[in-house]
């Protein structure tokens, strides 16, 4: 059954914040890195129609297992989640089919949590977002990885995407 | 795709052949033509001359393009063929020879068979089936094959569904007989090889008219002639071509011949789809024409047949454009190959019927998805997609050779590409890729989608696999590049015993290979083993990567091209790679948007294809870049950009010019960051401007030092450039070999170049260690005025084998705002408190020269004589011819007149009227002044009468001897505050004229003696009586000096009333100081006269009062210089002014009778016992005769003699005084305190009861209780 395979968290300048791996050790980050980038170019190919909704659905699918679902803040700061279609075997019992298919909602409380999660950093006094983007790290010349430290949200964001099964109505 | 027979996969189109307008044959028709099995085909044959010329070219032309045959996008239906369906059109000459309907029978056969047998069923005949079915020995799928894509061509280049003869119709009355009874002969021949033939081909025939209807009339009627005779449907197999049409009329008959044949051909394939169903209706399988061999080989089964007509059928319907009846049949079809009693069931994968089979299950889904596109099913055709994959896959697993091999991979690919190339043709309307349309504006382009959404099969909502979203090809092709990569994989796998042609192996293993490796159409391992993967592989993401172009998506596309550059570098073609790579490395989104990790993957790919391809300026570009810390450093490589190019340089000589790599900043990661500040935001043409040029390094903390040739400071708004080189001093003598970096200060020299830009050099150690950051810090000495803003910076590298210039634009942020400053323990920066620091406002040189008024007063007082000393400090460096030009303004802007008091010999002045107006300016000619000279002079006016404020303005303008032409100015002014020091009122009281009254009774002579004794006055007035009033005038310094005064004078400015008036100054004190504040006195007396006594109208006086004062001299000293400038104060303010001071008016009243008291000493009085004079002075000023009766009250404070009451009786014009002696009686026992004394008189007007107030005199006070008599000051006098 559909399991998160990565969390994608990308900055208003299209800089990687965050990338978690579901399993870590079973997939490859440069991979997955690929395919974070990649959607960006759905992101900007579908921001001149989109209208306010924040939740941006399914981005693309690279083949029967990888499907990529994103959404975007009202501060330019986009989520992406990638969905293992076959990530998980389906518990005994389930009446989930393994086979059963996605529909965009049922991501939808995975970033709402993810975003509750990003809030929840930007709360913090200690926490610069300008000091994330690549651009002003430029500037300042400032070496070094423009990536969330927290330990806090990458233990949220952790625990969003072990959670998060189709159909859950909330995490 | 391509793998697959041309007929199995492409979409069929109704066959139309064209007689007569020449041979335009496609290739394919002809191909197809060939391979079909010989046989006696029908054979159409027409003596008629071929329609030839310019008309008939381009009906043809016409003819073809409104068929859809020039166009190659065969699949989905144009918009622009008004309702054409597209058509297969093929061109023949005259002759035209149709495939045979049936097989030739076997040669053993001696029955004499015709070839135009009717019946199948013949009795005495064999039964004889069509060359391609499964029954007829010579086909090539006798006896058990389904199908063969010949079957395919047959129905697509050779049996048309309409036979399309063109023939010139000539108008010649005398021939037209002989021709139309050609062309009915003609027409019955082609309709009865037709119908002879046994195909159902229907015929047609186009007439092309020399002549129109109008210019002969007979046509028609040879027309209907020829109609009757060949019973040709006007309607549909006849057309006429009137002759003179124009291109655009051609080519609308052209189309309407086609819109009016399609339905004909829609008819003639529905015709072959009954056949075919009553077919299989049948149940029975027909008879072979030769039975096989018993034993040896088995005949069709029933599904097979069953699967054969389906096929059929769907063709059928394709030819009919019915896609969605096509898609019924070929899922039926499929399905009975894929069934439990299918084929697959009952072939052994060794077959080749398995292959034959596989192939068309293949064509079959190829064709089913390509009915579910062509009805927009998207999501189906995906679903589809995959079922058809995972059915193939358990076959295979089941019955065939597995899935672990190659050829799985191989099918796989082929299978994704399918899809791809499926979606691609069909154009689902979603995923069609943006073009760029001339006139359809780019900005309202649709949304471009990846994926198609769901169609309205499927509810809104419902779940479903992302992946059955059909993707655009993009993907599809990206998926098939991964099935390849894998087929690569396990190609590498191939054991070595496998990799040898099969005739140099055993037989054993030959055959063990068949048993392992799937071959279906796919190479044997032998030669897979040798097949170019990584070719097919960059073909395909090739064109996945310019789907994902074509739809905007730069990332993926990005990605799909590295990794294609990766496959040239796994064959080590590595220019090819570099062609790759390098506009990736360009244009890559990755690094400005600080995914390292994929920059770092780009990069480094493109190091190593440049180092192996010895391409020594993207060798340094990437060594560059690589440098840069942000990326991932590998342990591996030694990171020293200078040796970066020693391993490709090793071989070359030394005689090339070194190449130049020109990088910049916005284009590529550096290391090195320049930023640049002025330490001000604000300078001076001349002076230094200080500026620190900061260039740090962020490189990888093992990297080797990278020592800068020089770095260039381009600025705008100057002409002028900074460089800076690095003068090779030894750099761990001055810097040390600690981490800590220290501020170097460059003196820079101006150099003018060739170009006649202006340079400023300088020198500088530039040796950048990894980390650390250099700080230069240089002053600016700039030559004219401007903005300045530092923008770009250039990092230049000479190392021995090429140079690079670094070329970044300076941008002011947050961070780089900082100054450096060398304290005891290292560098320290600070905050930069600047808009911003890259930029520098240069002002105009600023003048040195000091103007000062060394003797200003803070005070000024209205009619003073200033005199104002104006000094000139010349602090420039050098002599300066100086003039200065002065004026003194007053509050309304107007000149004040003055004089220049000019101590000095040098200095001239001269007046200038300028351009004749009443304005003149004061110059004053300084001359030259050395360096610190002082020179003075001093200007004196009069302040104006009325406060007001000044303002005295220098203008000095000077020309340094070092540069004569620029004139330097400096301008000064000081306002001067003129104010009223003085300000003054009076008191008034009454006093009694010691002057005789006018006596009536008195002779003139005695007047006379009076008048001489006391003034000249004029004989006119003796008859007047003068009055008396002691004015008390007060006056008050409001200045903040002392005062000295020297007089003070009582006027009168006007009178109101014919009146004379005396005035005269009583107790005047000489010069008296008047401190800030401080109040002064002045008593005048002030006598009345009138004209005549009868005169009793109130007069007016306005009083003035002239103050003539001067400034003190200040009481103490404060040093030599204070006395000077007080003595040279002292030549003019010491000098008395006179100050008028107006004083409010003094009102004379009527004369009237009235009782003064006045109180003297009485001198003989003892001290202790003090005794007081009294005097009630009672005037009768009127012209009655008045009687007064007087009482004086007693009081317990004193004793007094005189008359306690009495009367008194005035004449007209006469005054009386009545005294008392008054002795105080209270006296206190302690102190001798007396209390003042309060007589009490009372005088009444007897006449008129009228009681008159007692007005104070001489000695007299008077307060709200009345009159007294301050007897302490009395005891003081």
């Amino acid at each position: 059954m559909p399991s998160v395979a990565c969390v994608g968290v990308i900055g208003k300048h299209n800089n990687p914040l965050h990338i978690s791996l579901f399993p870590p050790e079973g997939r490859d980050e440069l991979e997955f890195s690929f395919l974070l980038s990649s959607c960006l170019d759905i992101f900007e190919m579908r921001m001149p129609h989109k209208t306010a909704d924040s939740d941006f659905g399914l981005l693309q699918a690279v083949d029967e297992r990888l499907a990529m679902y994103g959404w975007l803040t009202n501060t330019g700061v986009k989520f992406v989640i990638v969905v293992d279609m076959f990530g998980r075997t389906a518990p005994e019992g389930s009446k989930m089919n393994a086979a059963l298919g996605l529909r965009d909602a049922d991501l939808k409380p995975a970033f709402r949590a993810l975003q509750t999660a990003y809030i929840g950093l930007l709360r913090n006094p200690f926490y610069n977002p300008d000091e994330h983007s690549p651009r002003i790290a430029n500037a300042q010349q400032r070496i070094g990885s423009t990536q969330i430290t927290s330990r806090r949200f990458i233990q949220e964001v952790q625990r969003i995407g072990n959670a998060w099964t189709p159909g859950i109505a909330s995490i | 795709m391509d793998d697959y027979p041309d007929s199995y996969i492409t979409h069929n189109y109704p066959l139309i052949v064209l007689s007569g307008l020449g041979e335009r044959l496609g290739d394919k028709g002809q191909d197809a033509t060939h391979r079909l099995p010989h046989g006696d085909g029908a054979t159409i044959q027409s003596d008629l001359p071929l329609v030839t010329g310019e008309r008939a070219d381009a009906f043809l032309y016409d003819l073809m393009a409104a068929s859809g045959n020039l166009k190659s996008d065969a699949g989905k239906v144009d918009s622009n063929r008004a309702g054409l369906t597209g058509f297969q059109l093929e061109a023949v000459g005259r002759k035209y020879t149709l495939p045979p309907r049936k097989a030739a029978p076997p040669p053993t056969s001696p029955t004499m068979s015709p070839h135009n047998s009717q019946s199948i069923n013949h009795p005495t005949s064999r039964a004889l089936h069509s060359p391609l079915s499964p029954l007829s020995p010579a086909s090539p799928i006798y006896p058990d094959g389904i199908m063969t894509p010949l079957w395919l061509e047959k129905h697509q280049y050779n049996v048309p569904a309409v036979f399309v003869s063109v023939v010139t119709f000539s108008s010649d009355p005398s021939r037209d007989s002989l021709n139309d009874n050609q062309l009915k002969n003609e027409i019955n021949n082609a309709k009865n090889v037709l119908s002879r033939s046994g195909h159902r081909t229907r015929y047609a025939i186009i007439l092309m008219s020399e002549k129109t209807i109008l210019e002969a009339p007979e046509i028609e009627e040879r027309l209907a002639i020829i109609r009757r005779a060949t019973g040709l449907d006007p309607k549909t197999c006849l057309f006429f071509l009137p002759p003179n049409t124009s291109r655009v009329e051609l080519s609308a008959f052209s189309t309407s011949i086609l819109s009016t044949l399609q339905p004909v051909c829609v008819e003639y394939y529905r015709d072959l789809t009954k056949h075919a169903r009553r077919k299989k209706g049948r149940g029975a399988v027909p008879p072979p024409t030769a039975p096989p061999t018993k034993g040896t080989s088995q005949t069709l089964s029933a599904q097979g047949w069953s699967a054969r007509y389906d096929f059929k059928g769907g063709i059928f319907a394709e030819f009919r454009q019915e896609m969605e009846a096509a898609g019924r049949n070929y899922t039926q079809a499929l399905e009975t190959l894929l069934g439990s009693d299918g084929i697959f069931e009952s072939t052994h994968s060794w077959s080749g019927r398995w292959d034959e089979a596989r192939l068309l299950a293949d064509a079959l889904a190829l064709r089913i998805i390509r009915c579910f596109l062509w009805n927009s099913q998207t999501t189906s055709a995906v679903q589809f997609w995959i079922k058809y994959r995972d059915s193939v896959r358990s076959v295979l697993d089941r019955r065939g050779k597995g899935t672990a091999t190659y050829g799985w991979q191989v099918w796989m690919a082929r299978w994704a590409n399918v899809m791809a190339e499926t979606t691609k043709a069909s154009r689902v309307q979603s995923l069609s890729a943006p073009r760029s349309r001339p006139g359809v504006d780019a900005n309202v382009t649709q949304e471009v989608m990846v994926f198609a959404p769901a169609e309205k099969l499927f509810p809104v909502g419902e779940r479903l696999p992302p992946w059955h979203l059909l993707a655009h090809p993009g993907y599809w092709l990206w998926l098939s590049a991964r099935h390849t990569t894998n087929r690569r994989k396990l190609a590498e796998e191939i054991p070595e015993e496998d990799r040898t042609p099969p005739g140099q192996s055993p037989a054993t293993k030959v055959a063990n290979r068949s048993q392992t490796y799937d071959y279906y159409l796919c190479p044997e391992p032998h030669l897979e083993f040798s097949v170019d993967h990584g070719a097919k592989v960059r073909e395909v993401l090739n064109e996945s990567s310019n789907e994902f172009v074509a739809r905007g998506q730069h990332r993926f596309a990005s990605r799909l091209e590295l990794d294609r550059a990766k496959e040239f570098m796994r064959v080590k073609k590595y220019p090819q790679a570099l062609e790759v790579l390098q506009p990736v490395w360009q244009s890559m989104a990755w690094r400005a948007e600080g995914w390292w990790r994929l920059a770092f993957e780009v990069i480094w790919a493109l190091y190593e294809c440049a180092i192996a391809s010895k391409n020594v300026i993207l060798t340094v570009a990437a060594s560059w870049e690589l440098l840069c810390s942000v990326f991932p450093s590998k342990r591996s490589h030694t990171y020293d950009l200078a040796r970066c190019v020693d391993t490709i340089q090793s071989g070359a000589d030394g005689t090339q010019e070194n190449p130049v790599v020109s990088l910049q900043g916005e284009n590529v990661c550096s290391f090195v960051s320049v930023s640049f500040n002025f330490a001000n935001a604000e300078g001076h043409v001349g002076e230094p401007a200080l500026t620190q040029c900061i260039i740090s390094s962020s490189a990888h903390k093992h990297s080797s030092p990278v020592t800068l040739s020089s770095i260039t400071i381009q600025f705008e708004g100057s002409l002028e450039q900074m460089r800076i080189n690095h003068h090779g001093l030894s750099a761990s003598s001055s810097r040390g070999n600690s981490e800590e970096s220290h501020v170097q200060h460059v003196t820079l020299t101006s150099e003018i170049q060739r170009n006649s830009a202006h340079i400023l050099s300088g020198s500088a150690d530039l040796t950048l260690l990894p980390e650390q950051i250099i700080i230069l810090e240089c002053p600016i000495v700039y030559r004219e005025a401007a903005n300045v803003r530092a923008v770009r910076a250039t990092v230049s590298i000479d190392a021995s084998v090429f140079g690079l210039n670094y070329s970044t634009p300076i941008v002011s942020g947050e961070s780089s705002e900082d100054w450096y400053i060398e304290s005891g323990n290292g560098v320290t920066k600070r905050h930069l408190p600047l808009d911003d620091p890259t930029a520098i406002t240069i002002f105009p040189k600023p003048p040195k020269m000091e103007i000062a008024f060394p003797s200003i007063s803070s005070q000024y007082y209205i009619g003073e004589a200033i005199l104002m000393e104006i000094e000139l400090i010349n602090n420039e460096e050098e002599e300066a011819n100086v003039e200065a030009k002065l004026v003194i303004l007053d509050a309304l802007g107007q000149e004040l007149s003055c004089d220049l008091v000019l101590s000095s010999v040098a200095i001239k002045a001269t007046e200038q009227a300028s351009d004749g107006v009443v304005e003149s300016e004061k110059v004053v000619q300084i001359g030259q002044m050395n360096p610190l000279q002082r020179q003075t002079f001093a200007v004196s006016f009069t302040a104006p009468t009325e406060p007001t404020s000044l303002s005295v303005q220098i203008a000095s303008t000077y020309f340094l001897t070092s540069d004569p032409e620029t004139p330097v100015s400096k301008n000064f002014s000081a306002s001067l505050e003129v104010s009223n020091p003085l300000e003054a009122d009076y008191q008034v009281s009454t006093h009694i004229h010691p002057e005789p009254w006018p006596d009536f009774f008195s002779l003139e002579k005695s007047i006379e003696q009076v008048s001489s004794d006391t003034s000249s006055l004029p004989p006119e007035l003796d008859s007047g009586i003068a009055r008396a009033w002691l004015i008390s005038a007060r006056v008050t310094s409001s200045a903040s000096d002392d005062l000295v005064m020297n007089d003070v004078a009582l006027y009168c400015t006007k009178t109101y009333n014919p009146a004379l008036y005396t005035i005269m100054a009583r107790k005047q004190s000489h010069s008296s100081r008047l401190v800030p504040a401080q109040q002064h006195t002045y008593e005048f007396e002030l006598v009345v006269r009138t004209v005549d006594p009868e005169e009793r109208h109130p007069a007016t006086l306005d009083l003035g009062l002239d103050v003539i004062w001067r400034r003190a001299e200040p009481d103490n000293g404060v040093g030599i210089v204070a006395d000077h400038e007080a003595s040279s104060n002292s030549k003019t303010t010491k000098m008395p002014v006179t100050t008028s001071l107006l004083l409010s008016p003094f009102i004379i009243t009527t004369p009237e009778p009235r009782v003064v008291c006045t109180a003297s000493r009485f001198g003989d009085a003892p001290k202790d016992h003090p005794v007081i004079l009294l005097s009630y002075t009672i005037e009768n000023p009127t012209m009655h005769f008045l009687t007064f009766s007087m009482a004086m009250d007693a009081s317990e404070d004193f004793a007094f003699s005189g008359s306690k009451s009495t009367n008194l009786n005035l004449v007209p014009l006469s005054r009386h005084t009545v005294q008392y002696q008054i002795m105080p009686v209270t006296m206190k026992e302690d102190g001798l305190q007396y209390t003042a004394l309060r007589p009490d008189l009372k005088i009444t007007d007897v006449y008129f009861g009228q009681a008159l107030k007692v007005v104070p005199g001489e000695g007299v006070s008077m307060d709200k209780e009345g009159i007294f008599v301050d007897f302490s000051g009395s005891a003081d006098a």
